[in-house]
C-alpha cells in the first residue's frame, strides 16, 4: 500500500494494522466480508459471549444523542454453548483474525465461557480474548467489575487460568471510573496482555415528550464521536502512569469516538498501539480504510516511516 | 405531495438489483455529522435505465426526525453516501391471483412498484393505503393508475391499525384473496396479521422500523421470530428482513421490544 510500516503487535498478536472492529459492530465478521472492507481490518472482536444465550428482556434499541448513540449495555448475546467448532459464526472465508469478546455477571461466568472457547479445536479459530469488564457484577450490588481494581482482577485472573497462555487477553476498561490506572494495574497483575480503553460511558437521554428516560438508565451507555476527547484522555492517563512507573509497561488499545486518520493518529500519539472502530463503522462501513489511509498520511508529515513512531509521542517535551 | 418529500437518487448498482420490499442505508450528513447512525428507506422505485442512468426513488418523512429532515431537505445534485439494495424482496406469486396490498404512512413506499410488478403478473391487485391524514399519504394518484381498487383510511393510532384491519377482513370475507402484501410500523401490521390468521391467508409484511446500520452490523433491528420447529429466535431486520411472513413473527414480543 505505501512505504509505510503499519504492522504492530499486541500481546503477541500481529496485526497487519492497528485499527481493529470494535465489540458488536461488526457482528462476527461476514457482513464486512459481504461488504467488501475485510481487508481494512487488522482483526475484529465479536459481541459479547456469554455463558448462556441471554434472549432480549429488550430489543436493543439505540438512540441517537448528540454526535453519539446511546445503547443498552445489557443485550441479548451468544451464548458460548451454542458454539460448533465446524460451524463457528465467524467461519467464513476473508474474517480477519478474531478476537473474542467475552461477558458474565460472576467471575465464574467469564470463566465459563473462557473454558467453552477451549472445547474441540475453537481455540485454534481464536486471535485473542477480550473481556468486557463494563459487564455488571451480580455479586456486588451490579456494579461493573470495571469500577474498582478488585471486580476487574478477579474476571482477568479467572479467565486468564482458563485460557491457553498463548492467547492474549484485552481487559476492555471504562474511563468514568475513580482511579483508571490503579484498575489498569490490577488487570495487568492479573494476567492481562493488553488494556482497551473506552466501553461506553453512562449516559441518560429522556423521552422528550413523557421525560422519561428512553433506555434502562442503570444500563445505557454512550457511543460515538461524543467520546473521543474521554478516550484521549483515559489512554494519556494509562500512558503516563507507564512512564511514571505506577503502571507496569503494557500496550493500549484505543476505542470510543475515533472515526478519521486523525483520530487514530491522536489515539497513538497519546500511547495506544492500536484503534478499535465501532460507531465509525455503523455510519460508513468504509471507514476503516479511510482510518488506515489518514493514518498512514499523519505518519509520513511527520517524516516517519511506521506507525510504531506515533506511539506515546504527545507525551515528548 | 403532502408531508412527504420524494427523492429520485442517481444509483446505477442499486437500481440494476432492487426489487420491491428491498431497502436503501443512507448515511446522514458527511463523514463529520453529529447524527452517527443511518437510516434505512424502503424503495418506491428503480428505474435500472434512467436518463442519468440507474436510479432509485425513495419517500421521506421529514417530520420523523432530524436525520429525516436532514434527507428531506436533501436539493437536486446534492450527493448522499448509499448502500443497497439492503434485504429480502416481497416474494411475488407465480401465476395471476387476486393480492390485497396495504401500506401505512411513509412505510407504504414500495406498495405503488410492488401493485405493478403483480399486476404485469396477471394478479388482480386491490390495494389500501392508510395515514394519520390526507397529508401523510403515498402515492395515491398513482395507485390508482396500478390497482383495480385503491381505498384510503385515515385515523389516529392506535385505531389506525384497528381499522386497517378491519377493511383487511372485509376484503378477506368477501373476495378470493391469495395473498396479503403489507408495509408499515409494527403497530400497524400485528392487527393485519391477526385477522388474516383464521382466513388461512399469508400477509407478507415489510416492517419498517429503524434500522441504524442497514449493514447487519449492529444486531439493533433484531426481529424476534418462530421457526419450522416452533422455536423462537431472532432475526436482523435490514438483512434478513424486512419482508417476512407475518405468521413467522412473535408481534406480542416485538411491541413490547419497541416499547
Ligand atoms: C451497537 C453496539 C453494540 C455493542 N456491543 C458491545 C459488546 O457486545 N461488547 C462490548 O464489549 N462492547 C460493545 N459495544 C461497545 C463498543 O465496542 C465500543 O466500546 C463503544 O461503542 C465505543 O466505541 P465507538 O465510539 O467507536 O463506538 C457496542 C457498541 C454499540 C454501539
Ligand atoms: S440495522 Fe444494524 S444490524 Fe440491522
Amino acid at each position: 500500500m505505501s512505504d509505510i510500516g503499519t504492522e504492530v503487535e499486541i500481546g503477541g498478536l500481529r496485526l497487519r494494522v492497528p485499527v481493529i472492529g470494535a465489540a458488536g459492530c461488526v457482528a462476527f465478521g461476514r457482513e464486512l466480508v459481504r461488504l467488501g472492507v475485510q481487508d481494512d481490518l487488522g482483526a475484529i472482536v465479536t459481541p459479547s459471549l456469554t455463558a448462556r444465550t441471554r434472549a432480549a428482556a429488550h430489543r436493543a434499541v439505540l438512540r441517537e444523542a448528540p454526535s453519539g448513540l446511546l445503547a443498552p449495555t445489557v443485550r441479548p448475546s451468544y451464548g458460548v454453548e451454542r458454539l460448533r467448532p465446524t460451524a463457528l459464526p465467524w467461519d467464513h472465508e476473508g474474517v480477519p483474525p478474531v478476537i473474542v469478546s467475552l461477558a458474565g455477571n460472576t467471575s465464574g461466568d467469564f470463566a465459563e465461557v473462557a473454558s467453552g472457547l477451549r472445547r474441540g479445536s475453537l481455540m485454534r479459530r481464536v486471535a485473542g480474548v477480550e473481556i468486557q469488564l463494563a459487564s455488571v457484577d451480580a455479586k456486588n450490588s451490579h456494579r461493573p467489575f470495571a469500577y474498582d481494581e478488585f471486580g476487574a482482577t478477579k474476571v482477568v485472573a479467572r479467565v486468564r487460568e482458563s485460557v491457553p497462555s498463548g492467547v492474549p487477553i484485552f481487559a476492555k476498561l471504562c474511563a468514568d471510573v475513580t482511579d483508571l490506572v490503579e484498575v489498569a494495574r490490577g488487570c495487568v497483575k492479573a494476567g492481562a496482555s493488553a488494556l482497551v480503553v473506552t466501553s461506553p460511558v453512562r449516559g441518560l437521554l429522556l423521552d422528550p415528550a413523557t421525560l422519561r428516560p428512553v433506555i434502562d438508565p442503570a444500563s445505557s451507555g454512550l457511543s460515538g464521536p461524543a467520546l473521543l476527547p474521554i478516550t484521549l484522555r483515559a489512554v494519556w492517563d494509562l500512558r503516563a502512569a507507564v512512564r511514571s512507573g505506577r503502571l507496569p509497561p503494557i500496550p493500549l488499545v484505543a476505542v470510543g469516538g475515533i472515526r478519521s486518520g486523525q483520530d487514530a493518529a491522536a489515539a497513538l500519539a497519546a500511547g495506544a498501539s492500536a484503534v478499535q472502530l465501532g460507531t465509525a463503522l455503523l455510519h460508513d462501513p468504509d471507514a476503516a480504510a479511510a482510518v488506515v489511509a489518514g493514518l498512514v498520511e499523519a505518519v509520513r508529515e511527520r517524516g516517519f516511516d511506521h506507525v510504531l513512531d506515533l506511539i506515546g509521542i504527545a507525551h515528548d517535551h | 405531495m403532502g408531508a412527504f418529500r420524494h427523492h429520485t437518487l442517481v444509483a446505477p448498482d442499486i437500481a440494476d438489483r432492487a426489487r420491491p420490499g428491498q431497502m436503501v442505508s443512507v448515511a446522514i450528513g458527511g463523514p463529520a455529522s453529529a447524527l452517527v447512525s443511518r437510516r434505512t428507506l424502503p424503495i418506491a422505485a428503480a428505474s435500472p435505465s434512467g436518463t442519468y442512468g440507474g436510479t432509485v426513488d425513495v419517500i421521506v418523512d421529514p417530520g420523523l426526525d432530524a436525520g429525516m429532515a436532514w434527507l428531506g431537505d436533501l436539493r437536486a445534485h446534492d450527493e448522499v453516501a448509499m448502500i443497497g439494495p439492503v434485504g429480502r424482496a416481497y416474494p411475488l406469486p407465480t401465476s395471476g391471483v387476486d393480492v390485497l396490498v396495504v401500506g401505512v404512512g411513509a412505510s407504504a413506499a414500495p406498495v405503488g412498484w410492488l401493485a405493478a410488478h403483480l399486476r404485469d403478473r396477471g394478479c388482480r391487485v386491490d390495494l389500501t393505503l392508510a395515514g394519520p391524514d390526507d397529508r401523510h399519504l403515498v402515492g395515491v394518484i398513482e395507485a390508482r393508475r396500478i390497482a383495480g381498487s385503491v381505498t384510503v383510511l385515515t385515523g389516529a393510532d392506535p385505531e389506525l391499525g384497528a381499522d386497517l384491519a378491519a377493511r383487511v377482513r372485509t376484503q378477506l370475507r368477501t373476495s378470493e384473496i391469495a395473498v396479503v402484501y403489507a408495509a408499515g410500523r409494527a403497530r400497524h401490521l400485528a392487527p393485519v396479521v391477526e385477522v388474516a390468521r383464521p382466513f388461512g391467508v399469508v400477509v407478507q409484511c415489510c416492517v419498517d422500523e429503524d434500522m441504524p446500520c442497514g449493514t447487519g452490523l449492529c444486531g439493533s433491528c433484531e426481529i424476534p421470530v418462530r421457526a419450522d420447529d416452533g422455536m423462537r429466535h431472532t432475526i436482523r431486520g435490514c438483512t434478513e428482513g424486512a419482508v417476512l411472513r407475518g405468521d413467522r413473527v412473535d408481534w406480542a414480543a416485538l411491541a413490547e421490544e419497541l416499547g
